[in-house]
């Protein structure tokens, strides 16, 4: 995968610009070497998250997607964190099983059962 | 739908992290500030794949999904919220030399090393209790 050729931005569930800068990649690429092969597929996770959280006090969303990561050992969310602060931006992006403290839930998918 | 009790095998964890101190002796332990993310890391031997367990608000552990040893503790939104809302934790990360004007990183000596490692182990009962 070449990091250059992912978008710059993406789209979000409610037709909102998330800027995913290379920089962003870069690092979530170092930190988070399980997000890897999963880079392309951020925008997926923006575009139609199961779930969105919002953290106010840090001006932060937080967007959960199932069915992208793939382990072995058991299902789990591909999260992206967007930072809105004049620009929306993606800050950071991680696989996990569990749901976000102090964190209010505001979106759900509709077909979710 | 604002939480979830964390893990599942709390033996399994506590088993696989009984030697943290013994691996963070041998691996290493880096704190880094990575200012594009706006989140702090306490690495053991690097970062490695893992998935992600909350502990608290503002913490969650890295944990490896084959050995559920603890790679790394992360604490996102650093800046624009964990240094408001634990001050203390903030002093901590603080006094460990850590810039956070831009990306920052050390490999800590053994008696900090120590220090960061008590608090892991804090972070590992905590979510084992749970």
């Amino acid at each position: 995968m070449c990091l250059l050729d992912l978008p710059d931005h993406c789209i979000d569930y409610r037709g909102r610009r998330i800027e995913f800068p290379l920089s962003a990649v870069q690092h979530i690429s170092r930190r988070h070497p399980e997000v890897y092969a999963y880079l392309p597929r951020i925008c997926e996770v923006l575009t139609d998250p199961d779930l969105v959280f919002s953290r106010p006090g840090e001006n932060t969303h937080i967007y959960y997607k199932l069915g992208i990561y793939i382990d072995e050992h058991s299902p789990k969310y591909l999260i992206v964190y967007v930072r809105y602060n004049g620009e929306r931006s993606v800050r950071t992006a991680h696989a996990t099983r569990f749901f976000p403290y102090r964190s209010y839930l505001i979106h759900q998918r509709t077909d979710i059962t | 739908m604002t939480n979830q009790s964390p893990p599942t095998n709390s033996n399994r964890l506590l088993e696989a992290n009984k030697d943290i101190f013994s691996r963070i002796e041998q691996l290493g332990l880096d704190v880094i500030y990575d200012d594009v993310l706006d989140t702090v890391f306490f690495e053991i031997g690097g970062p490695r794949k893992a998935f992600n367990v909350p502990i608290n608000e503002d913490v969650w552990l890295r944990i490896d999904p084959t050995t559920m040893e603890v790679a790394a503790a992360e604490i996102p939104l650093y800046l624009a919220g964990v240094v408001r809302n634990r001050p203390q934790l903030a002093k901590f990360i603080a006094e460990l030399g850590v810039c956070t004007a831009r990306e920052c990183s050390r490999s800590l000596q053994p008696e900090e090393a120590k220090k960061v490692g008590h608090l892991l182990q804090t972070w590992i009962y905590a979510l084992a209790a749970n």
